[in-house]
């Protein structure tokens, strides 16, 4: 990593130096201490204060491993400062505010908990310098995070929400095993490289690949995402998979099979996202596309392709959050977002399609916004390293993003057909979130270098420059003509209120119905045991103790006195010839 | 529709009762013979100053280095991705309570 000081870093004189975590945890406890309704502007204000708190104090960290604590053998590091951690650091911080400016109008203070202390375990995580920490501000997300699911009090969210929460608890779970394997094998438990070379290597990777939405365990993201309230998904969508990135990049850099793991992830979701109904649940497809994009780029582990994928990170964190904004304003204004029933909302919202418009050209990498300046670091990586046939697959990943998120999201929310809906504009709180979103995605894309200054390595990329912004014109140019033409001739599929069945299929179905069985068969099984049980116990009474039974039938004195003879004889042998007997 | 904000009807009239241009059929035919517009131009842009990959951002490998290779490529791609989609949908579509767990 570069040597020198990260730029926000400042000489206050008398730094305040906390760990950031903290920070959200004590807004957290102050919220659920201002009780009732009259105190709804203090809550305002501690939430919009909180994240400005925790930039300044941001600037004034030091360098280096602090706030050391010992417990039992370990020493837990909660402040371990560099330039990776800093910047996502900073990224939590602006995401957080986003967020809260969100959410600032929900009545509903378990919310609000819940997303500060999620937010502040995001931190810890971001932070925390060794596995065990890790762990527990790790199982800290995942508890605050589900009760945002939750907060939506539908029976779909409560079920989607335990399914959420016990999937990150597994991932939680896995991490302390090899956490703890890591100890015993090394002696060591801070969290930097952990590489492939031994078995906890490869839980820890099972507990990050869990929450990075790795092919197979992807489905709390489609699941949950859904569910959640409408601020509730876009915290969601800012912080756990973003930890997990991060967490991949400084344990796993350079590990081949993320190349691989990440193609898979950036390719097959778009195929979900053409048939999906539910634009939110779109979004959540969205998300592991773009994920893809940055596991590949820890895969590849040079210096250019984390730039690329911690650059992508940041963009993602707002492109992402501004579409899930976006559609949770609908949500909260029309109650659905379904693509079947939605349109025409551009006359109603022009404001948020404005913005979404804006999240959409930046999420497909349009030159002079975001996710160009970000994206392509990580395909040029591939590149150098020799990687041309997945290239092409992420290509091909890279022009599907565009066709769901960038076309089909705006178009049939906000135009295609008319719904005949009419509805207000968001609130203004979340106009300002989004405007803000929007801005940061726009400046991004126009002046990278501020964001190339904040990268953990040495940039030396330049993203304009004339084939680059040529090749993507074409690529999305032509995808659009595409989409277009599919529309005209009737070939795209419509939007259909459907389920499309996914690996979520294994538990939610297969997994339910095979423990209902097993479950059915044990009852069988130990009820026959039972039954037999009993019949054979009463055989066996009816034999010893009925009539004519084994101990109650007529004996002649002889055969007593017989086998009372052959009793002591047995006794006096013991007792004679055997030594101690 | 329970608890929206929405309320059906109105239509994209403006004040006059008139639909804005850009919303109507017209409108549209202008911004796809403009999307064409813009899409041929880049084609046009690389016929009349090529480039070759000369490292970052050109982005360029063996397999794509014929003329308007990124425009074959989007537009199969998206194709393509719409094709499999249709037929992925016959596989995985259900009914909304295929989980039972609606309201």
């Amino acid at each position: 990593m570069r040597p020198e000081e990260f730029p926000l870093l400042l000489d206050w004189g008398t730094p305040l130096g906390l760990p950031p975590a903290f920070i959200f945890f004590a807004a957290a406890a102050i919220i659920a201490m201002l009780r009732g309704d009259h105190q709804q502007l203090a809550k305002r204000a501690v939430l919009l204060l909180v994240p400005v708190i925790g930039l300044w104090n941001l600037t004034t960290l030091s360098m280096g491993p602090s706030w050391v604590i010992d417990v039992l053998d370990f020493q837990l590091v909660q402040l371990r400062v560099d330039r990776l951690s800093l910047l996502f650091g900073l990224l939590f911080h602006l995401g957080a505010f986003l967020g809260v400016l969100y959410a600032l109008r929900v009545r509903d203070d378990t919310q609000h908990i819940a997303a500060l202390v999620y937010a502040g375990s995001a931190l810890g995580a971001v932070f925390a310098g060794d596995l065990i920490s890790l762990f527990f501000y790790w199982e800290g997300m995942a508890v605050a995070s589900a009760f945002l699911v939750w907060g939506r009090r539908t029976p779909e969210s409560n079920g989607a929400g335990l399914r959420y929460l016990t999937i990150h608890l597994i991932s939680g779970l896995l991490l302390l095993a090899g956490a703890l394997l890591h100890f015993q094998a090394t002696g060591r438990i801070a969290f930097e490289y952990v590489g492939l070379g031994r078995v906890e290597g490869w839980l820890i990777l099972a507990a990050f690949g869990i929450k990075c939405g790795f092919p197979l365990v992807h489905n709390w993201i489609t699941d949950a995402y859904p569910q959640s309230t409408p601020s509730g998904t876009v915290f969601l969508s800012m912080f756990t998979t973003k930890v997990a990135v991060y967490a991949l990049a400084r344990g796993f850099p350079g590990a081949d099979i993320l190349v691989i793991v990440g193609t898979v992830m950036a390719v097959f979701p778009i195929f979900y996202a053409v048939i999906e109904n539910d634009l939110r649940r779109v979004l959540g497809y969205s998300m592991i596309n773009q994920i893809g994009f940055m596991v590949v780029g820890v895969g590849i582990g040079t210096e250019l392709a984390l730039n690329g994928t911690v650059a992508h990170a940041f963009n993602e964190v707002m492109f992402k959050g501004l579409l899930f904004m976006t559609m949770g304003a609908v949500l909260l204004r029309v109650r659905h977002v379904n693509g079947s029933d939605l349109g025409g909302l551009y006359k109603s919202m022009p404001l948020t399609t404005i913005f979404c418009v804006v999240g959409a050209a930046s999420i497909s990498a349009f030159p002079l916004f975001s996710g160009f300046v970000s994206k392509s670091m990580i395909m040029a990586a591939m590149i150098e390293e020799g990687h041309d046939v997945l290239w092409l697959a992420l290509l091909f990943a890279s022009a599907g993003g565009f066709h769901h998120a960038g076309i089909k999201i705006p178009y049939f929310a906000f135009f295609a057909h008319h719904s005949g809906l009419t509805v207000k504009e968001a609130p203004w709180n979340m106009l300002v979130a989004m405007a803000l979103a929007a801005g940061l995605c726009i400046l991004a894309g126009t002046w990278p270098a501020l964001l190339y200054g904040l990268l953990p390595w040495e940039v030396a990329y330049a993203p304009y420059t004339y084939p680059h912004v040529l090749i993507q014109l074409q690529l999305l140019t032509f995808s659009a003509l595409a989409f277009a033409w599919l529309k005209l001739s009737g070939i795209y599929p419509p939007e259909l209120r459907s389920v499309n069945l996914d690996a979520d299929w294994l538990y939610r179905w297969l997994g339910t119905r095979a423990a209902r069985w097993t479950l059915g068969a044990i009852g069988f099984a130990a009820a026959g045991i039972r039954e037999t049980a009993r019949d054979e116990a009463a055989a066996l009474g009816g034999k010893l103790l009925g009539r004519r039974g084994l101990l109650t039938r007529p004996t002649p004195t002889g055969a007593a006195a017989l086998w009372v003879g052959a009793l002591l004889a047995g006794y006096l042998f013991l007792y004679f010839f055997v030594p101690g007997g | 529709m329970t608890g929206s904000d929405a309320t059906h009807g109105g239509g994209h009239e403006s004040g006059d009762g008139k639909p804005p241009f850009w919303v109507t059929r017209a409108g549209a035919r202008i911004a796809l013979v403009a999307l064409h517009l813009v899409a041929l131009g880049t084609v046009v842009t690389e016929l009349v100053r090529p480039f070759i990959g000369d490292g970052h951002g050109a982005e360029r490998i063996h397999e794509l280095e014929f003329l308007a290779s990124y425009a074959v490529y989007g537009f199969v791609a998206c194709v393509v991705l719409v094709l499999l989609g249709r037929e992925l949908r016959r596989l995985v579509m259900r009914g909304e309570d295929y989980y039972g767990d609606r309201d």
